[in-house]
């Protein structure tokens, strides 16, 4: 144990990313990723999440490999008998293999193992959706042939220490991102209100929805929540207290939720996420405070460590809501030019002359005062109020500080 | 075609001669029906079992923890002679390395919509339940694709749609009385109705020791529609039934076996509330 254990810490942890589309993938490389996570067109959960194309998942797994990431591409569907055809999965799978994908996520046994039995090269990891909880599940999964298995979000950091030393499978472990209340693939509350089934990619969040809780037992049928409505929902995870444990422990790769999530998200909590590694590595000391304020810069929900320090309690739970999104992202440098001394932005939210603005990559930031604002044909803006409208900056300070593909962030109005 | 039923009132064991298979709660499993462990109790069930040649399964279904993991596998070791329904695949993995594969019932709940998955357990003497959440048109076809013929449906009863380890209910009563200061009546082990704001529909909630259960707003049922007698089993719940009911329905579905398709209608004179097709004739939309 003690040997395997050595071989697994001796080896840096992976950060693990969520990509929506090619654009987040290369801002989720950009600001720190080890590896990206995508669904396809085929097979994947997140219906909505723009799923790649085979062509993007190529040119994708051509950009990771040039910086030395990975793709990983989710197959975590659960498909029923008219939409499981095996010859097409074979192929799918294969074509996967051939593009250089470094390995699939699914949780239907059988996707799993057609994965494993007809493609040598391309790694089977078992996603969260098969709740797996201890060390005889995974030992199970990795007699099968799966490399690496997705902890259930219910692990207590204590659980995932005992399950480590038990075997030298991979073990990804979710540090960031939305929770699903119940058991993840165990919950039919949208299947079974609107409809829409979660372990097909259609999850409506019935969870999050308001609900009295009645007492059945008296003819009087009496609603019990009388000052509010019970909620079942959680609160999103955020786990920059534990990562240093986690390393410590030997887990392999630290998993980001949120393939719907905006390139300003992924690239503030990869960034964010990045440096707590990098620090743990350089120094084996994390700055979590800063780590912390930073990520809530991102964050458009309210946040817990989930099952990490054991059962939920109450600020776990989604009680008292704070639903609305930041409106901090405010636009992505796209051009830069030396000659004429200007940058071109795409805009994402509203800012205004003399608002501050952090312009910022993987590892360093610009504090910039907003001194003028024009339109792509030049002609001068009062501010700037359209999302995916290109506005030019002029300032050649600005020019030589930043680059193309640094996010903008909204400091002070 | 066996039926399937837990046992949920040691007082009526006669109402259960026309069941093939009893199950057993146990604290691993996920079910709100009575456990029954006392020695006393236990020898007197399995008396009556063996005296009226059923077989007994053990309920080893949650999910289970690395904090559970040795409890359970003791549990089993104590009860090897007996069949289990599981949903872990740590069950699985262990009963493998026992060479006993074939006293295994998978409860996957939402995971089994297609023959090949359903393939990969029956293939190894597994039997398995299909998720509730089919049609019976695509019930068929994983019958008609699926090869060994070891595996069943829920044919009546309210089921599970919802599993989570969060105590929700104790958790919303602390949250009230931190914040509004004054006490709420929940209870653990009790049943209570949740209900969407804007829908009419009463879903049944209940707090178990380790986890919380959220039930199907009615009773799904198979009757006149599907020959059930090609499965291998039929698995009716008898989650939040009294004892009459229980009775009923099982003698109804005793009665199918014997006799082929029947109408539940026609069997009973009383009519049994709340009642639905559910999934049944349903089509998922997919996103």
């Amino acid at each position: 144990v003690k040997l395997m254990m050595n071989k697994i810490k001796q080896k840096r942890i992976e950060l693990l990313s969520p990509a929506g589309n090619l654009e987040k993938l290369k801002t989720a490389i950009d600001f720190g990723a080890d590896a990206v996570y995508i669904g396809g067109k085929e097979f994947s959960l997140r219906a909505r999440a723009n799923n790649f194309e085979l062509s993007d998942i190529e040119e994708g797994v051509q950009y990771a490999h040039a910086h030395q990431a990975k793709v990983y591409v989710t197959c975590n569907v659960l498909p029923h008998q008219n939409e499981l055809d095996d010859n097409k999965l074979i192929n799918y799978l294969k074509e996967l293999e051939r593009i250089g994908v470094d390995a699939i996520i699914a949780s239907s046994i059988h996707i799993l193992d057609t994965c494993i039995q007809n493609c040598p090269k391309m790694e089977a990891h078992v996603s969260t959706q098969a709740s797996v909880l201890n060390s005889l599940a995974l030992k199970g999964y990795e007699e099968m042939g799966a490399k690496r298995v997705v902890l259930a979000r219910e692990a207590s950091l204590e659980e995932i220490a005992k399950i480590r030393k038990t075997t030298s499978c991979g073990i990804e472990v979710f540090i960031h991102g939305g929770m699903c209340s119940s058991f993840s693939g165990r919950c039919m509350l949208s299947n079974h209100m609107v409809n829409r089934d979660a372990n097909r990619g259609g999850c409506a969040h019935s969870c999050r929805w308001n609900y009295d809780l009645i007492d059945n037992s008296n003819v009087t049928n009496e609603k019990i929540n009388q000052d509010t409505f019970l909620n079942i929902g959680s609160k999103d995870l955020c786990a920059v207290d534990s990562i240093t444990k986690l390393i410590e422990i030997g887990v392999d790769s630290l998993k980001i939720e949120g393939r719907m999530k905006s390139e300003y998200y992924i690239a503030t909590i990869v960034r964010s996420y990045r440096k707590l590694i990098d620090e743990y590595y350089e120094t084996h000391e994390c700055d979590v405070e800063e780590a912390r304020e930073e990520i809530n810069r991102a964050e458009n929900r309210l946040t817990s460590f989930g099952f990490l320090n054991g059962d939920v309690t109450i600020s776990g739970q989604l009680y008292d809501r704070d639903d609305h999104p930041t409106k901090e992202f405010v636009g992505r440098v796209s051009k830069v030019n030396h000659e004429e001394g200007t940058i071109t932005i795409i805009q994402r939210n509203y800012f205004t002359i003399d608002d501050t603005i952090e312009f910022f990559n993987k590892t360093d930031s610009y504090l910039w005062t907003v001194n003028a604002i024009y339109d792509k044909d030049n002609q001068p803006l009062d501010a700037a109020r359209h999302p995916e409208q290109e506005i030019i900056l002029k300032d050649i300070d600005l020019v030589s500080n930043v680059d193309v593909g640094y996010m903008m962030r909204l400091i002070k109005k | 075609m066996k039926i399937l039923i837990e046992l949920k009132n040691i007082n009526r064991m006669d109402d259960y001669l026309g069941v093939d298979e009893l199950i057993l709660n146990t604290q691993y499993s996920m079910s709100p029906n009575p456990i029954y462990s006392k020695k006393e109790e236990l020898e007197y069930i399995y008396n009556w079992c063996h005296k009226n040649n059923k077989k007994i399964i053990y309920r080893i279904d949650s999910i289970v923890s690395e904090t559970n993991l040795k409890d359970v596998l003791n549990f089993i070791n104590e009860h090897l002679e007996f069949n289990f329904i599981y949903t872990d695949f740590a069950i699985f993995t262990y009963f493998k390395t026992l060479n006993r594969l074939n006293q295994l019932y998978y409860f996957a709940q939402t995971y089994l919509v297609n023959a090949a998955d359903i393939e990969y357990y029956t293939s190894k003497q597994v039997k398995c339940l299909m998720s509730n959440e089919l049609s019976l048109k695509e019930i068929q076809l994983i019958i008609n694709g699926e090869k060994n013929n070891l595996i069943g449906v829920l044919a009546y009863g309210y089921f599970p749609i919802f599993y989570t380890k969060r105590k929700l209910l104790t958790l919303y009563k602390e949250y009230i009385e931190g914040k509004y200061e004054h006490h709420l009546q929940i209870d653990k082990n009790k049943v209570y109705d949740l209900k969407e704001e804007l829908r009419e529909e009463h879903y049944k909630i209940e707090e178990l020791e380790d986890a919380t259960l959220i039930c199907s707003c009615h009773k799904m049922f198979i009757d006149k529609d599907f020959d059930l007698n090609q499965l291998h089993f039929i698995y009716l719940s008898n989650y939040y039934i009294n004892d009459d009911e229980n009775k009923i329905i099982i003698e109804f579905y005793e009665n199918y076996k014997k006799n082929g398709i029947q109408s539940l209608k026609d069997f009973t004179e009383e009519p049994i509330q709340d009642l639905f097709k559910s999934f049944l004739y349903k089509v998922n939309e997919i996103l």
